[in-house]
């Protein structure tokens, strides 16, 4: 096959622009079982797998303690009334499933990834891990033991040591944002503190359960059969979050490593959570600044200076009223000032002109396409379905998102910028 | 052209795909997948860390950063996949370089212009080569010069092979080969391994292939091939003495490591090694996790893998230690499991357990469309596409027998070589005392 004329490379094929498309989620399905708990769920029958996720209201805002939620969480599986640790691991490695226990700042719970065929055997299981787990002294005192090293080590890490002294900065050391562990707070955890946090939060009536996948009719049966059948206790607590306590200055140094070749360098500021009306024209604002690879920190940072081999900025929402907006990279330690100088010249770039029109569209066609990329499949579908439930989000407040993102003006961005954007009132973390 | 066609009991749905072959040698695999709006272009190149000049070392993968610097037609690739709605990455191994994009189905061309063009040339320039080693100087020092254990593949890697080019690591031997890389060495090495004849090209997703074969032979036809490429890397010798080294270090807990020689990817043993390593260490069920963790507690984390390497790899245990355990005491309690191992029955459930995870692994491969992608690019690499639907008939087909022959033969003490990476911390007195290399301060 020969062409007739010359292949034209310098021609770009015609596309079809992300911005275009329509961001839509795929209508989940709902049952409620027995006692009231709802169970959100996207078939596809095409899957041999099952994803399934139990959230429960027991996330680190109800904690008073800085290790209490997530210790809960991780020592529900290490034995029960009916089963040891070891036979429980031995069950759920035998079917090949993979056990996910998270604890968030405002939920925690299990998710799990299995195959179809093997719900019926692993449900039970699952069912006895989150109701009736015993914590046994034994099983404490290894999780002590594992974790005490584990941060050890971590603390000799640039970038874990930054990454908890930027919170610190923010929200303050007691702050359920702000806290983080030391070797002691491992120490004072007690068999006690756990059952009773367990008792108060992991309440099935007040769960939420979320499927994607193979989902045969037997399958709710089996759900409900399990998890639909207790009956309330008492009502969930409700968390206390108090407001940010930030640090004094608004800039730190630290020094762990006096030999180390490069530095963590981390300045954020607090922001208002996802129920603030700048808050998509902001995450819109922070792709442009550094959430993608095109972004301003990377080009100048990375690819014009290479002072590092990655910078990045994202906003990550602790709850509906603070969130944490974030530059974080690892550079030559040599050149961690003029970084931090590079940055804040990037943000007043975007104080005082607007973002070029060329420029918007393809931060947009890149956030369009990149959220579009991030729905593919069923359980990346109620993963985002989940985001927004707990969130107390509709469908429209997400449709709403995506038309800011689509629609928004330069001006726009310029305005929310010279709002949110000034460096004086971030703050800054360097370790070295 | 159809993939063949088997008739099997497995409950994993087959993958199924199209192969053709262009003039100028680009080998071709396009699999369509209506449940998705996405589609994945995956180039793999036949070149890995392995291929380097020893005293060159690093440059895949530098290499690897380059294919970002602009090809000849477009200065700027990934602009042109974020404005057409995409996401790309690409990785180096000891084996092969790969890069990936994922974009909405409607825009596959651009991928195949932009993969096809930077095929044809690079837009070979001082300024990019000059950025681009200071980003993968900064990368070596993240990862593997500031962080603590940042140094461990490093040194086994070099005590495992004495002669293999596996003996250096894909970011390099030494930070000085990428700081002295030039524009002429980077140019020989694009015309050398970077051309069709040296690729596999699959595209998956949303497309049809009979929109997307015109296409592809459209971008990709008129790409010259280059000289054929014949791999001749020196044979790692057998290993006959167990090789035994100390260091100290920087780092608050000990740790063990061991490496023994394994087959390579496509010899037929490697199933079963690789089913061994799993039931040995992947997992909190596992014997040396349920003993060595929770009953014995000399260990925090310890588990066992094996490199997937196409020449012979390795077979991995690693752990570290609790405090005041040492090294020679843990060593000799891995031993014992690894002994046990060979010489009493496996149970059938324990091997239909590290059949089933594997099992579950596969499935969850093949929901994703960028695992299945670059699984196609991976196994028509080893020798057949196909594989991607036969490998888990492989693993089943595995019995205890083989899976205790391949333990008897390839965890002999004579084999193995045992790092202990030691906090300078503190003394220990019981170091053993049999070193076969210099201990390093």
């Amino acid at each position: 096959m020969s062409e007739t004329f010359a292949l034209n490379r310098t021609i770009r094929p015609s596309i079809t622009s992300p911005v275009a498309f329509d961001v839509r989620l795929k209508p989940y399905e709902c049952i409620r079982l027995d006692n009231g708990v709802p169970v959100y769920f996207l078939r596809a029958n095409h899957y041999e797998t099952i994803y399934l996720d139990i959230v429960f209201p027991a996330g680190e805002v109800y904690a008073s303690h800085v290790l209490e939620a997530a210790t809960t969480n991780a020592l529900m599986k290490s034995g029960t009334s009916a089963h040891s640790a070891r036979e429980i691991n031995e069950t759920i490695e035998f079917y090949g499933a993979y056990l996910d226990a998270y604890a968030e700042s405002q939920v925690a719970g299990y998710g799990i990834y299995m195959l179809g065929k093997h719900l019926p055997a692993l449900l039970p299981l699952l069912f006895e891990i989150l109701t009736d787990p015993v914590f046994p002294e034994e099983e404490i005192h290894l999780y002590q033991q594992t974790k005490k090293q584990q941060l050890r080590i971590n603390l000799k890490k640039s970038d874990v040591v930054a990454d908890r002294l930027i919170d610190e900065v923010l929200f303050g050391k007691t702050h359920p944002y702000g806290r983080a562990a030391q070797e002691s707070d491992y120490d004072s955890l007690h068999r006690d503190m756990l059952k009773s946090f367990h008792h108060q939060h992991y309440v099935l009536p007040a769960a939420k359960i979320f499927m994607a996948g193979k989902i045969e009719d037997h399958v709710l049966d089996l759900l409900n059969q399990y998890f639909g059948q207790s009956a309330s206790q008492h009502a969930p607590a409700t968390p206390t979050v108090p407001p940010p306590a930030p640090a004094a200055t608004h800039q730190l140094k630290h020094t762990i490593d006096e030999q180390a070749l490069q530095a963590a360098v981390r300045i954020a500021r607090v922001l208002p959570g996802y129920e603030h009306e700048d808050f998509n024209l902001l995450s819109l604002l922070n792709v442009v600044l550094g959430g993608y690879f095109g972004s301003r920190l990377m080009s100048n940072i990375r690819e014009e200076k290479g002072y590092t081999y990655g910078i990045h900025s994202l906003i990550y929402p602790n709850d509906a009223h603070y969130a944490s907006w974030l530059v974080t990279a690892e550079v030559g330690r040599q050149v961690a000032e003029a970084t931090a100088h590079e940055v804040y010249h990037e943000f007043r770039r975007l104080i005082a002109e607007p973002v070029p029109q060329e420029e918007l569209l393809m931060v947009k066609n890149y956030l369009i396409g990149s959220l579009l990329g991030r729905l593919d499949g069923p359980v990346q579908q109620i993963k985002k379905w989940r985001s927004l439930i707990l969130k107390n989000q509709s469908e429209q407040d997400y449709v709403r998102q995506i038309q800011t993102f689509k629609t928004a003006t330069s001006d726009d961005l310029l305005d929310v910028a010279k709002r949110w954007l000034l460096p004086d009132e971030f703050y800054e973390v360097m370790v070295f | 052209m159809f993939g063949n066609l088997q008739i099997h009991s497995q409950s994993l749905p087959m993958v199924q795909f199209e192969r053709f072959t262009l003039s100028n040698g680009l080998k071709v695999l396009v699999h369509e997948d209506p449940h998705t709006a996405y589609a994945v272009v995956n180039v793999l190149y036949n070149v890995g860390a392995r291929d380097e000049d020893p005293d060159k070392t690093g440059f895949a993968h530098l290499f690897e950063h380059l294919m970002f610097g602009g090809s000849r037609h477009i200065p700027d690739y990934d602009q042109e996949v974020q404005i057409a709605g995409g996401e790309n990455n690409a990785f180096t191994s000891n084996d092969i370089t790969d890069y990936f994009i994922k974009l909405p189905a409607a825009n596959i061309e651009t991928a195949l212009w932009l993969e096809s063009d930077r095929m044809l040339e690079l837009n070979f320039s001082e300024k990019s080569l000059d950025v681009q080693r200071k980003v993968v100087c900064e990368e070596f020092k993240e990862h593997y010069l500031n962080k603590p254990y940042g140094d461990v593949w490093k040194i086994i890697r070099e005590m495992a092979y004495q002669v293999h080019p596996y003996r250096w690591m894909t970011i390099g031997r030494e930070l000085s080969h990428i700081e002295q890389a030039r524009l002429e060495d980077v140019k020989a090495f694009f015309y050398r391994h970077y051309r069709p004849n040296q690729a596999i090209l699959v595209v998956a997703g949303g497309i049809r292939y009979q929109q997307v074969k015109p296409l592809i032979e459209k971008w990709f036809g008129d790409i010259p091939p280059g000289e054929p490429y014949h791999r001749q890397l020196p044979q790692e010798p057998v290993q006959q003495e167990k090789r035994i080294l100390t260091v100290y270090r920087d780092v608050p807990a000990d740790a063990l490591y061991m490496a023994f020689p394994m087959c390579g990817r496509t010899d037929p043993a490697y199933y079963a090694t690789e089913l061994l390593a799993q039931m040995l260490g992947d997992g909190e069920s596992s014997r040396l996790h349920q003993q060595l963790v929770k009953e014995k507690k000399y260990f925090s984390h310890i588990h066992a893998y094996v490199l997937g390497s196409a020449d012979p790899g390795l077979l991995v245990i690693e752990g570290k230690l609790l405090p005041d355990v040492s090294a020679e005491l843990a060593e000799n309690a891995v031993w014992t499991i690894i002994r046990d191992v060979q010489e009493t029955k496996i149970p059938e459930q324990e091997l239909q357990k590290a059949k089933n995870r594997l099992e579950s692994l596969f499935a969850f491969e093949e929901n994703s469309l960028m695992d299945r992608a670059i699984n196609l690019a991976y196994f028509e690499w080893l020798g057949n596409a196909q594989w991607i639907n036969e490998e888990m008939h492989r693993f089943e087909a595995v019995t205890a027998d083989e899976v205790q022959q391949v333990a008897a033969t390839v965890m002999q003490q004579q084999k193995a070589n045992v790092l202990y990476y030691l906090s300078q911390s503190h003394h220990k007195a019981d170091v053993p005392a049999s070193v076969a290399n210099h201990a390093v301060a």
